[in-house]
């Protein structure tokens, strides 16, 4: 054999479809319809493990058989149960954006500036009416480095993160 | 004494069916240890298996015209759908010797085989398919000539030596795909042939193999990873970066022949790596 011989995508093709369709025209006798229709309707959990996966064998090699178990699933469709899958994508992107709700409301908590951040009520003694003693004690400095050393914050953040880049990185299609 | 359970599948299988009577002990034996999903229709198929002739006729007048109507979509066969549907009731009403024989001592018809895991109608669906689909491939079609065509397809030269070689290693790697898909787990076969094959969607493929759409990714990669590895090893040293650059383009080339695209789209996906 020719080592330095390359092998052409045709070769290939035709080699992968022949892999594909070893038991075409093969007797159907041992086919039980009502098996077909369970694993058409996406049930095939419930056919014994190893029917199931004698089944699967024979579709497999068998494109007659393929052509047989798509037929049903479009005669089913109405009564075919919706695939139990939620999303992934949408799912991710309701957590998102909860996580952003949740991120804003923080920020506006801390850098809102209220008075119970940056005074404190005091009682006057000498007029026994409630005063504010501005600036007392801030010892954090900036409210900026205050959020990023709020471990809520920051968890919350980094989650955003995560799911803004699942839910939205461009899908890449694997083949097909 | 027989459970309750079982009683009350049968008195509830007998209201559906009131024109039909099967014995309680005939439908507990039919009936086995299993709950089925389907009982009444299980009752009907096993009263119609012991060639109990009501059996027959309520079926027909109960599920005829659903099967039909299903059939109407898209008959693939040389026979109208009222004619497909007799066909399936003439391979049920087979005689079926291993299944036992009535309380007549003749032998139970094949419809007994139904296990009433999905509707009696579906059954009888499907069995008319398989006849539509099995007459359309043995009309259309004559007897397969597999070395023929893959011979065909060997790479083209005018050089005599490397059309030789070429025919050689595609005779080598031909064995080798199918020796190595033939290795894989059913559902992995499954899924490459579901989708490169018939054109079937992933979600389709995987919800058949009971997958979710992310194992169904999953599983799908590996199979092409496991199939590619095995073929590798079966050819060692010929596995050159221009046989492996054919292998991902012969790929893309079965799923693309299924899906006719605009020729401006672009690449599907990214070649496996």
């Amino acid at each position: 054999m020719n080592s330095a011989t390359p092998v052409d995508t045709d070769t290939i093709t035709t080699a992968v479809r022949e892999a594909m369709r070893r038991h075409e025209g093969d007797s159907w006798d041992d086919v039980n319809p009502e098996a077909i229709v369970v694993l058409a309707q996406g049930r095939g959990h419930e056919l014994p493990p190893q029917e199931r996966v004698h089944l699967l064998k024979r579709i497999a090699s068998d494109p007659d058989l393929g052509t047989l178990l798509r037929d049903l699933q479009q005669d089913l469709a109405d009564s075919i149960a919706a695939p139990r899958f939620v999303p992934g994508r949408l799912v991710m992107q309701a957590a998102w954006v909860a996580c952003l709700i949740g991120l804003v409301t923080i920020s506006a908590i801390r850098l809102g500036g209220g008075p119970s951040d940056r005074s404190v009520e005091v009682l006057d003694s000498s007029s026994g009416a409630p005063e504010y003693l501005e600036q007392l004690g801030n010892p954090t400095g900036a409210p900026v480095t205050s959020l990023i050393g709020d471990p809520v914050f920051v968890g919350l953040f980094l989650l955003a993160v995560v799911l803004g880049v699942g839910s939205f990185w461009p899908r890449r299609e694997t083949r097909p | 004494m027989v459970a309750d359970r079982v009683r009350q599948l049968w008195q509830a299988a007998q209201a559906a069916w009131p024109r039909v009577t099967w014995p309680l002990g005939a439908y507990q034996t039919h009936l086995g240890e299993t709950t089925p999903t389907h009982p009444s229709d299980l009752y009907v198929a096993g009263a119609a298996g012991h060639r109990i002739n009501p059996a027959w006729s309520a079926i027909d007048e109960a599920y005829r015209d659903m099967v039909i109507r299903r059939l109407q979509r898209s008959p693939r066969a040389d026979l109208d759908p009222e004619d497909l549907w007799s066909e399936a009731v003439t391979r049920m009403m087979r005689d079926d010797p291993e299944n036992g024989t009535n309380e007549d001592g003749e032998p139970v018809m094949h419809i007994a085989r139904y296990r009433g895991l999905t509707r009696l109608p579906w059954h009888f669906l499907a069995a008319a398919r398989t006849i539509a689909i099995d007459r359309h491939r043995r009309r259309e079609r004559g007897p397969r000539q597999v070395s023929a065509e893959a011979a065909a397809e060997v790479a083209r030269g005018d050089d005599p030596a490397t059309v030789s070689g070429q025919r050689e290693l595609a005779d080598v790697l031909a064995a080798a795909v199918i020796k190595a898909f033939e290795t894989l787990e059913a559902r992995h076969q499954f899924l490459l042939a579901a989708i490169y094959r018939d054109g079937l969607g992933k979600a389709d493929a995987g919800q058949v193999a009971g997958l979710s759409p992310w194992q169904t990714s999953r599983e799908l990669r590996k199979a092409e990873e496991q199939l590619r590895l095995h073929v590798q090893h079966a050819v060692p040293g010929q596995w050159s970066p221009e046989t492996r650059a054919a292998w991902d383009r012969g790929w893309r080339q079965c799923w693309d022949e299924l899906t006719p695209r605009d020729p401006e789209d672009g690449p599907l996906s990214e070649p496996a790596t």
